[in-house]
């Protein structure tokens, strides 16, 4: 491994100094044990090329799962001041609001032993998952519309949750947006049919028991005990937001040019936050968080039917409380303090969680003195977490933590590995039950193509931007 | 002569097209990456289509036209057999493509591809005089 220009900071904190055309430092959050594969992954100079982007504030950050992405790194956060700064698709990504959201469960595993195979079946044919899979929900384009404007305050009005899941869901699930007329109708052709759809790759659905936990008191605000059974739901705003971002990095790309920006990376094309076509950007990714909201919301649901026809008992009986519901792939406008000053700014994350500790401003109230849960899906055969936020992470990242283990192989590396069958029946001797609708996803996704959750948990936990209060374990995995 | 390669890419799927000219390696290019999404053998050439792209200048105008395919195969349901020819301007792309409307009964997607990207982007002709043009796929 050469660390090159990285400067050790701590055990946990690696700085690149601003050079060449930088404005701000580079700083990557990662242990000795993970540097070495985020260098190999070219991630450094991906913090260094977003470090360039005008505006910038304080650094350009990576996360400890930070690996190789479309102009920024997955992992990485920057925040932009609003007057100079720009806002930059490359940085929200392509599945804007990837997210992940925990329901809770009164289940123990005691309840659930012998049945998991069949539980799991029932849940992979109610939620609907693969390769452009649809939804059962048909929607009218005006209907559409309203998702676009409502998220999932849209889901739960149409009856597809509770109230309580709003106040429980990042910026109670819908962020200002007014105009649908700025969106290309392909973008809305995609979105018709796929409201309440898994998706493929890496999105899934699992059941997972809490096999540890960390922080008996925080865990209790949060709602989990050793032995629950919880729900993690990973999707996002599947096609219309691929699409929103695809457009929207065309008309970036000749904002660049009028606005004379200069780019290290044609995909970090960007158009300054006050700029027309950085309002409109910012108009339609907030239609597209809001897409994938009311998405996640509908997959709550139906997975809240599921349970309950298998267990006899209504949703409300089986305490299948919304824990949280985090984004990934988003920017928006926070105030933070930056050296002793308040500065309203954009902060983009892109694959990486917002993480606000204590007091942070925008908390249900029940996770004031907690912090927020910040929710870190691993892999399907070893483990998931829930932290929750720091002071640490307000001071340091903008209140921003890591989004997952980041990938280890190739998809076609992990292929070579072993097919989809043998990880499957692994996963079967393991007590863990998968549902796929391709084998060769389930090749894809192997644990073995991940790095280890828990050593990218181990650098947050160490950089002190997150805090261990869970640790899940997979017992059934629905897959795209 | 025309032919495609995927290279390694951690987190996505990336395609090198090669060939005589440029349009020769970009034909491999969408033949290289079409295969990734679906076996073009199991496609019939049925019918005919144009699809064309924009740009501000080349990598934009074919990034744009990756674009178009997976919008073509993805929304559109209809799945290229064989690229018939591409014309390259300073900022435009046209193909010709055959091939037929998606039949569930004999067609299995592989995978999901979900746009095209600018990221690691190359188009340059080698020292061995073949053309040779790259592009990342995000999945």
């Amino acid at each position: 491994m050469d660390i090159g220009e990285l400067e050790k900071l701590d055990n946990y904190r690696w700085r690149i100094p601003k050079s060449g055309a930088m404005l701000v430092d580079g700083v990557i959050y990662a242990s000795q044990k993970l540097i070495g594969k985020i260098i190999e992954e070219k991630a450094v100079e991906q913090v260094k090329n977003v470090a360039c982007l005008p505006g910038i504030v304080k650094s350009s950050m990576a996360m400890p799962d930070a690996h190789w992405g479309y102009g920024f790194c997955i992992g990485g956060v920057a925040g932009m001041d609003v007057e100079e700064g720009v806002v930059s698709p490359g940085g929200v990504g392509y599945d804007i609001n990837c997210g992940v959201r925990l329901l809770g469960t009164s289940l123990d595993k005691s309840d659930v032993a012998g049945q998991v195979p069949k539980l799991a079946a029932h849940l992979f044919n109610a939620v609907p998952a693969g390769i452009g899979s649809h939804g059962t929900l048909k929607l009218s384009y005006s209907n559409l519309k309203k998702v676009l404007l409502g998220g999932s305050e849209w889901a739960v009005r149409e009856g597809f949750g509770w109230k309580e899941d709003l106040v429980h869901t990042e910026e109670g699930g819908k962020l200002p947006a007014s105009d649908t007329a700025i969106l290309s109708e392909r973008a809305l052709e995609r979105g018709k049919g796929q409201v309440g759809t898994l998706g493929s790759g890496n999105h899934f659905l699992e059941v997972q028991w809490v096999e540890r936990v960390f922080d008996e008191k925080t865990a209790g605000v949060f709602g989990l005990r050793e032995g629950q059974i919880v729900i993690m739901l990973h999707s996002g705003s599947r096609g219309f937001g691929y699409q929103v971002c695809d457009d929207f990095l065309k008309v970036m790309a000749r904002s660049v040019v009028k606005n004379k920006i200069f780019l290290p990376d044609r995909q970090l094309a960007c158009s300054p936050v006050k700029s027309e076509e950085g309002q409109r950007y910012l108009e339609a990714m907030n239609q597209a968080a809001n897409y994938a909201w009311a998405n996640r919301q509908v997959m709550a649901h139906v997975t809240r039917e599921v349970f309950s026809d298998f267990f006899g008992e209504s949703p409300e009986n089986l305490r299948m409380n919304l824990i949280y519901d985090v984004c990934h792939n988003i920017a928006k406008f926070e105030t933070h303090n930056v050296e002793g000053k308040k500065r309203k700014l954009l902060v983009h994350r892109k694959g990486a969680t917002r993480a606000f500790g204590p007091g942070a401003p925008g908390l249900p109230d029940i996770y004031n003195k907690t912090g927020q849960p910040v929710l870190i899906p691993g892999d399907m055969g070893r483990a998931s977490w829930v932290l929750a936020g720091t002071k640490e992470a307000m001071d340091e990242t903008f209140g921003s933590s890591c989004h997952g283990a980041g990938r280890a192989l190739s998809r076609s590396a992990a292929k070579k590995l072993k097919s989809g069958a043998e990880v499957s029946r692994e996963l079967h001797e393991r007590g863990i039950e998968v549902f796929s609708t391709e084998m060769g996803t389930l090749a894809e996704e192997m644990s073995e193509a991940y790095k280890d959750v828990d050593d990218v948990v181990e650098a947050v936990c160490g950089a002190k931007i997150g805090r261990k209060v869970a640790r899940l374990r997979p017992l059934a995995v629905v897959k795209g | 002569m025309r032919k495609w390669i995927q290279l390694e890419h951690t987190a996505d799927l990336s395609v090198m097209g090669e060939g005589d000219t440029r349009e020769e390696a970009l034909l491999a290019l969408m033949e290289g990456f079409t295969a990734q999404i679906i076996d073009p053998g199991t496609i019939k050439k049925l019918e005919e289509r144009v699809v064309e792209a924009e740009g501000v200048d080349v990598e934009d105008a074919v990034v744009t036209l990756l674009g178009e395919l997976i919008y073509l195969i993805y929304v559109k349901n209809w799945l290229p057999a064989s690229f018939e020819s591409v014309e390259l301007t300073k900022e435009g792309a046209k193909a010709v493509v055959r091939g037929e409307k998606y039949d569930p009964s004999r067609h299995r997607f592989l995978t999901e591809i979900k746009a095209a990207t600018y990221h690691d982007y190359d188009f340059s002709k080698g020292a061995d005089n073949l053309w040779r043009v790259r592009a990342v796929f995000d999945r």
